[in-house]
């Protein structure tokens, strides 16, 4: 993705040399150029962590010893009493935040772990507090309220890990309230956030959490997540693919491939047009929507990807209804039109396009697979006969075999 | 600097307990005490531990049911010492003891008031949930209101008469 301000260049620069750095430097010591003390003293010099596994275990330790705490909490010791438990919790706090100053300019990971554990004990105040006081349906709003001051933390400590804990304390408020729909709002503030760390430092976990959430999010906003979720991925999906968003590319086309079978598997069931026309009812949703695919379409007719745009075109073809009104036009005369039929064989054929797709771009694997389990699915589903399989397949070889001449003939 | 702001980080912790430590005792501080019917079954919640759920079987009916709002007040009435629910009202009520409740979900008719969850150790809330499924059991709950906020005090176990 392009980036505009010079500030905002200038912070991905800082970035993304220290990474090269950071492995320039791996690279040299593997090679013998660098002895283990040169380079821990070369990340030291310039704070790096000698080793990101390493990290990663103490910081997933350091959340199971919360967990510990936070389940501790839960078993209710009422014989203690309450204001015990109080004081026990809020001294555990306040020793976690002096430890964390003490330590914060001498050892960076230390500080990392510190600021998760003391956002889980602050957690575990906020759930002691419920507790006691037999407060009602709090849970999200405590997670989200941790979420907000783990964020802050986070920035203060300049600490990847610690934004992640805020991120997914906000993922389970979002994800505890869905039915209430009150905190769906302020996830799109930590999903934002998300975006700009992941184009900053390329996190790859961050990337699939983004992904995920946003799906998540943006089917939400939209209506019943469950209901909308075949769409709105797929849509998402393209969009981003429109963008050229390289980290999201492969959930992109894992998401595409996977509602397309479904489809190709299901046929009518909550097919794209119903979604549309049923459950994007204002019309002020439905132009939104259709802004949203044009954009995605000309993107990708803007940089000549023929081949996305030809999917994404047909998707959107099929959800806006125009299928089935030529569909209606054609067979009007004829009584008995089994429209989930026509639907499983245009998906089936969006699929195999898709796989080709994902072998021409260097996605074997992914392409093999949507393939194979194309073909078992119209294998087990016959679509009514064995003859219609039977031709469907047939078709499916000549489509294969003319991208295979095509490429054949390019080489040449 | 960066202590200055690990300073406000720390405060921030220790300001949203202090809410929400405000929030919990305000109504138990300066609410009026009364005791409603309710019953009961066990049940977890992912971060607090294990509760008594409350039923106070409040649902919306008829227009306020197909209404678009999310928030009602319940209004109480006292019988014999004991207050039970009666009217669900959209407006705030200015002479009347009443509860603020919210949709337990966005198309749900059930009301949730906050005072359904009464957390106790998991062998307690076993042994309760088992003496209230006995026909004879209710549970009688001791809330305390303040401006339409209620919170659980007390709970005790009452035998029917008949």
């Amino acid at each position: 993705m392009q980036h505009g301000t010079p500030l905002f260049q200038r912070i991905c620069v800082i970035f993304f040399k220290q990474n090269f750095l950071k492995k320039e430097l791996s690279k040299l010591y593997e090679k013998g150029l660098l002895s283990k003390e040169q380079k821990e003293k070369i990340f030291t010099h310039y704070h790096f962590t000698q080793s990101s596994n390493s990290l990663l275990f103490a910081i997933l330790a350091a959340i199971l010893f919360s967990l510990s705490l936070i389940t501790l909490m839960g078993f209710n010791w009422e014989k203690i009493p309450a204001i015990l438990r109080t004081v026990l919790l809020l001294s555990l706090l306040l020793a976690s935040q002096i430890t964390l100053f003490c330590c914060k300019d001498k050892s960076k990971v230390l500080a990392e772990i510190l600021g998760v554990v003391s956002n889980f004990i602050l957690l575990a105040n906020l759930a002691l507090l419920s507790q006691i006081y037999h407060l009602g349906d709090d849970t999200p709003l405590m997670l989200l309220s941790v979420a907000f001051v783990s964020l802050l933390s986070a920035f203060v400590l300049r600490s990847y890990f610690v934004f992640m804990q805020a991120y997914f304390l906000a993922v389970l408020a979002f994800g505890v309230n869905l039915d209430s729909d009150i905190f769906t709002y302020p996830f799109g503030i930590f999903i934002a956030l998300g975006f700009i760390l992941q184009t900053i430092n390329a996190y790859k976990l961050l990337a699939f959490a983004n992904f995920t959430f946003l799906c998540l999010y943006f089917s939400s906003l939209c209506g019943k997540l469950q209901f909308t979720m075949l769409f709105t991925a797929p849509l998402l999906s393209f969009f981003l693919l429109a963008l050229n968003a390289k980290s999201y590319r492969f959930y992109a086309l894992l998401v595409c491939a996977a509602v397309f079978l479904s489809y190709a598997s299901f046929g009518d069931f909550m097919q794209p047009y119903y979604i549309v026309s049923s459950i994007f009812s204002f019309l002020i949703q439905k132009v939104f929507l259709f802004i949203f695919c044009f954009l995605s379409l000309f993107l990708f007719l803007l940089k000549k990807r023929l081949f996305l745009a030809f999917l994404a075109l047909a998707f959107y073809f099929e959800s806006f209804g125009f299928l089935t009104e030529i569909l209606h036009f054609f067979t009007a005369e004829i009584k008995e039109v089994n429209f989930k039929i026509i639907i499983q064989i245009y998906y089936s054929f969006l699929s195999l396009i898709l796989s080709v797709y994902f072998i021409k771009n260097n996605e074997k694997i992914l392409g093999i697979l949507t393939l194979f389990v194309l073909v078992i699915i119209r294998y087990v589903e016959l679509l009514g006969d064995y003859i219609g399989a039977s031709i469907l397949f047939a078709l499916f070889g000549l489509i294969l075999l003319f991208v295979a001449q095509k490429g054949v003939e390019n080489e040449s | 600097m960066k202590a200055k702001f690990l300073i406000f980080a720390f405060v921030v912790q220790f300001l949203l307990i202090g809410a929400m430590f405000f929030n919990a005792y305000l109504p138990i501080f300066f609410g009026t005490q009364i005791k409603v019917k309710a019953t009961g079954y066990d049940s977890r919640d992912l971060l607090v531990g294990n509760f008594v759920r409350f039923d106070y079987n409040i649902s919306l009916k008829n227009d306020l049911a197909q209404s678009q709002e999310r928030e009602f007040f319940v209004l109480l009435d006292e019988k014999e010492g004991i207050f039970g629910f009666k009217e669900i009202v959209l407006n705030k009520p200015k002479d009347r003891l009443y509860i603020k409740a919210k949709r337990a979900s966005i198309y749900s008719q059930h009301l949730q008031m906050g005072i359904e969850k009464y957390f106790v150790s998991q062998k307690r809330v076993i042994e309760l949930e088992k003496s209230l499924n006995l026909k004879q059991n209710t549970a009688l709950v001791s809330l305390k209101i303040h401006k339409g906020r209620a919170r659980i005090v007390d709970f005790e176990l009452e035998k029917s008469k008949e």
